[in-house]
């Protein structure tokens, strides 16, 4: 009976044991449900968080390469508009001979093109200022809009002023990556109205920036001196439109970084919590180990000494 | 007068009782070891001494008249009746710690992560769902989500058709168990005719029912008849296994469909008591042991405060799966797919063939075993519903929505699809951890009753040492008495009466 207890009482101890060895060996305080339910559903959830801020790390810095894009296109046009000005400035002296006027409509004409390639600028093989149309161009050659889906089985393609590409970059925070070709290029044939920004483009429709362009070119063409004074503020009515334009971008990626920061600090923390939650204390660890070896021990040399003495021992 | 050799008769049955204790000691030092051997001792008392004698009465010497075993009715039953809980609770732990390694959290194979990984996916699709890659790996993670969640359920059936199977190989064991003891009442009858106690079939006995009480909860009572004779009669739940010679056996009856065999789990037994002629009789009142065990994990579904076992687990997945499905579906068959087509299952829905057919309740006939994403899909990605229009592949509006499903409050599942996998998990978490608790304390009670069975009925080297010394000395102490009056014989017949020679 001494004995059976004994056996009993050394096989718990090797249980717990193993039981430590197991943290030691996993640095995890728990490797089964059972061994601490509120600790594995917590950790559950901690693991699944981690995921989610990893993922919004991602969309986060997608978010901001999309934008750099962007802003690097918009940089161009700004250049763009630079020459124009310059160019513009310089055509609307008087001093100027018609020939010289119809050398600066080339160098404007030029200009245009290069508008149209920077609306067409691509992302990763995506036309950012094509609205949800990202695998087609937004614009034809002369600048005309090209609206077009895939497969072009829709009766009139359109692009909508709503076509945000939003990103999720936090739990229900979302921030639309895509500038639309209506708020930096406008709507329509009108020179001097305010920029229509906001509707609907199909493929009838033209830039009202590239128009501007247009006429500039053809007040040149035609030596109109009033014509290319009025262009020139166009092109300024223009010019401050698309600051405005990359202002707003400036503040979106300072937003996104902000972001990406807080999800850092929070990945830092989640992580803190989840190790705090589920892994070992080493030195506690350890120091039970040892406890746990020396109570071993020395219910094994109590054991010997239960065993040991018998009557048989002292009869002859 | 006295007779001249009758102290010689009172020396001999001195020395005869010594050597019977020696023999008892003997038979109880070799089998100290032995596996429900309880110690014996011989009872001897003085005997009668013969009258007539005016100087007062003078013993006749001793007599064993007895060997008996030293053995506690009480702590028997009581070991009977705590083994039942220990071998019942031992069972649900080990059977509960099989579904915490189906389960298999936490780690890295788990759900969870799959269904991390299938939401991941999601992400990328919204910002690229034009970009095939960005489909086709939505539609892999979620082919690794559904086959997850087929497999625990396949785990989960295997485990129930095991149990299943088990319950049947016991109930044979408790028939087997039965006969024996019936066997050994007849030869302990027989034995016991002349009113000696047949100690060793006793212990065989004993270690019978110690059997039987691990697989099932028995009442265990020996009935005095007339002329003495002992009825030994082994009950479960009331009603008789073995009655002295007669023995009432269980069998497994298949005959009752169970709502779990269109699962695969083969039939379902239940254990019911068999007449003579093999028709089957009541069902048999299981409260305790491995059988009980077994039949909870097998059966319990949780409703009705029934235990929550094996089947609680598969309805769990089933409930998670359809809901899951049903809703995931229900966002998917909005959205548009590349090609502008809408109204696609994301996840298989079986279609209800029984008439009237509604196709509106197709989802319930999803369960954890058939989960499966919508073949189309997988032949042809442009079918997945990222968009909400047929206006341009970045149109994200339908992934987005998709990708919130994950924080969404579903109705079926009480909260979002993670709080119910937390759900089922923390109920695996507490009930293992309950039953683990329950096997370790009805361990140490059993432990408890069988020292104290132990400490009475063990046999102690010790005692018997001490014992075979005492019986030795008292051996000696007639055989020297032997001696003794063969001396005073010898005097008596040999030197007295010389004188007149």
């Amino acid at each position: 009976m001494m004995l059976n207890s004994m056996m009993r009482n050394m096989s718990k101890n090797l249980n717990r044991m193993s039981k430590t060895e197991e943290m030691i060996a996993t640095g995890k305080k728990f490797s089964v449900p059972s061994d601490d339910p509120i600790g594995v559903s917590r950790s559950l959830r901690l693991n699944t968080d981690v995921a989610n801020m990893e993922q919004y790390k991602r969309n986060t810095e997608d978010a901001l390469s999309w934008m750099e894009t962007t802003e690097t296109a918009i940089d161009s046009l700004v250049s763009v508009f630079h020459r124009a000005r310059e160019l513009t400035v310089q055509a609307a002296s008087e001093t100027n001979a018609p020939e010289e006027r119809e050398t600066i409509a080339l160098e404007i004409e030029q200009l245009k093109n290069q508008i149209v390639s920077i609306g067409n600028t691509t992302y990763a093989g995506s036309y950012i200022f094509s609205g949800f149309k990202t695998n087609m161009p937004l614009m034809k050659a002369d600048g005309s809009y090209l609206v077009q889906t895939d497969p072009i089985s829709v009766p009139a393609p359109i692009l909508t002023s709503g076509e945000a590409i939003e990103f999720n970059v936090g739990i229900s925070d979302r921030m639309a990556v895509n500038i639309l070709p209506q708020k930096l290029f406008g709507v329509g044939t009108a020179l001097d109205a305010p920029i229509d920004t906001t509707s609907t483009i199909d493929s009838t429709k033209t830039s009202q920036l590239i128009s501007v362009f247009n006429q500039l070119i053809t007040d040149l063409n035609d030596n109109s001196t009033s014509g290319i004074s009025a262009g020139l503020a166009r092109i300024d009515v223009h010019f401050a439109n698309i600051n405005a334009v990359r202002s707003e971008i400036g503040v979106k990626t300072n937003r996104l970084e902000l972001t990406l920061n807080r999800i850092g600090s929070n990945t830092l923390n989640l992580k803190d919590l989840l190790s705090k939650n589920e892994d070992a204390d080493m030195s506690e660890v350890i120091m039970n180990l040892k406890m746990q070896e020396s109570v071993y021990q020395a219910s094994l040399s109590g054991g010997a000494r239960i065993i040991q003495p018998t009557l048989l021992d002292f009869l002859r | 007068m006295r007779t001249t050799f009758g102290t010689f008769n009172i020396a001999t049955s001195g020395l005869f009782a010594s050597q019977r204790s020696l023999d008892i000691v003997s038979n109880n030092i070799s089998n100290a070891s032995t596996d429900g051997y309880s110690r014996q001792r011989v009872l001897q008392r003085a005997s009668l001494p013969v009258g007539g004698d005016p100087r007062g009465l003078v013993g006749t010497g001793v007599e064993a008249y007895d060997v008996v075993q030293i053995r506690s009715q009480y702590l028997d039953n009581k070991y009977w009746g705590q083994m039942k809980s220990y071998s019942e609770w031992k069972t649900k732990s080990d059977s509960l710690g099989e579904i915490e390694s189906i389960f298999n959290e936490p780690s890295n194979t788990g759900v969870r992560k799959v269904m991390d990984e299938l939401f991941a996916g999601i992400e990328e699709l919204i910002k690229k769902p034009g970009d095939n890659t960005n489909r086709v790996n939505v539609i892999e993670k979620a082919v690794t989500f559904s086959n997850t969640i087929n497999s625990f359920g396949q785990q989960v059936v295997s485990s129930i058709r095991e149990t299943n199977f088990v319950i049947r190989s016991k109930v044979q064991e408790v028939n087997a168990l039965a006969t024996q003891i019936k066997e050994v009442n007849e030869q302990i009858f027989n034995l016991e005719l002349d009113g000696h106690k047949a100690n060793a079939l006793r212990d065989q006995r004993n270690t019978l029912v110690d059997k039987l009480s691990t697989i099932v909860n028995v009442s265990v009572s020996e009935v005095t008849g007339d002329n003495d004779v002992k009825y030994f009669n082994v009950k479960i739940g009331g009603m008789t296994l073995v009655n002295h010679f007669q023995v009432n056996k269980l069998a497994a009856d298949d005959s009752i469909p169970s709502p779990m065999e269109k699962y695969g789990t083969g039939k379902i037994s239940n254990v019911k008591w068999v007449g003579a002629d093999g028709t089957f009789l009541d069902k048999v009142k299981i409260e305790g042991g491995e059988l009980k065990g077994l039949i909870d994990m097998r059966d319990g579904d949780g409703s009705n405060h029934s235990y929550r076992g094996l089947p609680y687990y598969l309805n769990q997945l089933n409930k998670f799966s359809q809901d899951f499905a049903r809703e995931f579906n229900i966002i998917h068959r909005a959205g548009r797919g590349l090609n502008g087509t809408s109204g696609v299952n994301f996840f298989d829905e079986p279609v209800d063939t029984v008439a009237p057919a509604n196709p509106a309740d197709d989802w319930m006939k999803i369960t954890c075993l058939n989960l499966k994403v919508n073949g189309d899909l997988i032949d042809d990605p442009k079918l997945l519903a990222a968009s909400n229009a047929n206006n341009g592949e970045s149109n994200n509006e339908n992934a987005k929505l998709l990708a919130t499903f994950r924080n969404k409050k579903v109705t079926g599942l009480n909260g979002t699809p993670d709080d119910f996998i937390k759900a089922i998990l923390a109920t695996l978490a507490v009930d293992t951890n309950h039953a683990n608790r329950m096997t370790t304390n009805t361990e140490s009670i059993v432990e408890q009753t069988n020292n104290s069975r132990l400490s009475i009925s063990g046999v102690s080297l010790d005692e018997e040492m001490g014992n075979m010394v005492k019986f030795q000395h008292s051996y000696n102490a007639s055989a020297k008495m032997v001696t003794t009056l063969d001396s005073i014989m010898d005097t008596m017949i040999n030197r007295l009466g010389l004188v007149g020679r």
